[in-house]
């Protein structure tokens, strides 16, 4: 056990916000005088605001995403050919938006950009049985999907690789592999509810909406992790 | 209070992230109008300062800063893009801006999260090549302020012992990555 064992609790307590008053100003005092502890602490302080840094920038990237999302369905929407031919036919148009109105196209591919993100991988180190198998997820990890797909066609057919190579499927838009893949993680599997969802994705972007929907169905009416959002995306459809 | 908005509020404490695309949908028009002509903004300026708003709202009710709303949400939105306009305003020098208006809101945004130091940057450099599962469990635990057994939940882990004991493994990853980028000396 080194120094970070020890007082990671410690620091993350403080650096969280989750200790009372009383237990600040004692970790103050105690900072103070062990000059050890304080060095050790300054340098944890120091990488956990790079790590918040990480994130806020990471969420203002998917925001930014959504603004291109949304400028470039309203550039489509303010086309001067649209105006032009708007203000000569009105009547028309205002007809035609009722309609469409009803029978309103949706933008899969743009709720398909936003939605999807390759799913981590969450493959422990102690849980990857040989050197191949670590060097498959290593692979995963920085994106080289093609490999990922060579050597898991190689392995053995457990949930874990029919997963992961449902998502590099689907990360190189194999999209009938990938649901293939995805279809044979278990119900039993630790993966089956996300198995589920990025089947959903699959159906999404192939934009085949009876096959979402009942997919999605699926999913919101297991109650499991992903529910909310199937049912946000059966809203949106 | 206007009744969306504070679902919408609910949703964040709840750590419903989708419930950020809702906020930036519903007060985006309003927001870019009230920026571009209150701040002299062009369109990307509202934008990025909107994006950043928003981020900060949910940081503040992740973080327990906010947990209950005195106004509405939008208030205190625009409230926080407020401060964060006439910051980066300043510090273009679009604008003279007195201090004192800095403070009245200063209560709303106690931390700038986008004004980084340039080891910061590196740190989410390194936890960006280091990629996942590290990069998801150390920014869901710091950032988003998910207790264990929901990140255990999300990334199905077995259960919350699994992911501290990874959550260990990641952050002395990453220190050890610091400490061969920095010496002990620059930090």
């Amino acid at each position: 056990m080194d120094q970070l064992d020890e007082h990671e609790e410690l620091f993350d307590r403080y650096l969280l916000g989750h200790m009372t008053d009383e237990e600040r100003t004692a970790f103050i005092q105690k900072l103070e005088g062990d000059r050890a502890l304080n060095e050790e602490f300054n340098t944890y302080q120091i990488i956990y605001e790079g790590i918040t840094q990480a994130g806020s920038t990471g969420l203002k990237e998917k925001l930014q995403k959504r603004e291109e999302i949304l400028r470039s369905g309203s550039k489509k929407a303010t086309t001067p050919f649209f105006w032009k031919v708007a203000a000569a036919v009105a009547v028309i148009a205002v007809t035609g938006f009722l309609i469409w109105s009803v029978i309103r196209p949706v933008d899969y591919q743009g709720i398909y950009t936003y939605l999807y993100e390759p799913y981590p991988n969450i493959i422990n180190p102690v849980d990857r049985s040989s050197a191949s198998i670590e060097d498959i997820y290593q692979a995963y990890e920085r994106g080289k999907y093609h490999e990922v797909i060579a050597e898991l066609r190689k392995q053995d057919h457990s949930d874990t690789s029919h997963f992961y190579l449902g998502q590099a499927y689907l990360a190189t838009g194999q999209i009938d592999l990938a649901i293939s893949s995805l279809g044979n993680v278990p119900e039993t599997s630790r993966f089956s509810e996300p198995a589920q969802w990025y089947k959903a994705l699959a159906y999404l972007t192939k934009e085949d909406s009876e096959k979402l929907k009942t997919v999605l169905e699926e999913i919101k009416t297991s109650g499991g992790s992903y529910s909310k959002r199937a049912s946000r995306l059966l809203d949106e459809l | 209070m206007e009744k969306s908005g504070s679902d919408f509020f609910e949703r964040l404490k709840k750590g419903d992230e989708s419930a950020l695309i809702s906020i930036y949908e519903t007060y985006r028009g309003e927001f870019f109008q009230w920026c571009m002509s209150g701040f002299s903004a062009d369109e990307d300026e509202a934008a990025d300062i909107f994006q950043e708003s928003v981020v900060a709202l949910y940081y503040n009710v992740r973080n327990g800063r906010l947990t209950e709303l005195s106004s509405t949400l939008k208030t205190y939105l625009f409230a926080i893009g407020k401060n964060i306009a006439l910051k980066k305003l300043k510090k273009d020098a679009k604008m003279i801006v007195n201090d004192e208006l800095l403070e009245i809101n200063s209560g709303l945004v106690t931390e700038d999260l986008f004004e980084k130091t340039e080891q910061q940057k590196v740190i989410a450099e390194l936890l960006n090549e280091m990629g996942d599962p590290c990069k998801s469990i150390l920014t869901l635990f710091y950032f988003d302020r998910f207790a264990m057994d929901a990140i255990a939940s999300r990334l199905g882990y077995k259960n919350e012992h699994v992911v501290k004991s990874q959550k260990l493994r990641c952050f002395k990853h990453l220190k050890k990555l610091v400490l061969e980028r920095y010496n002990q000396d620059e930090i």
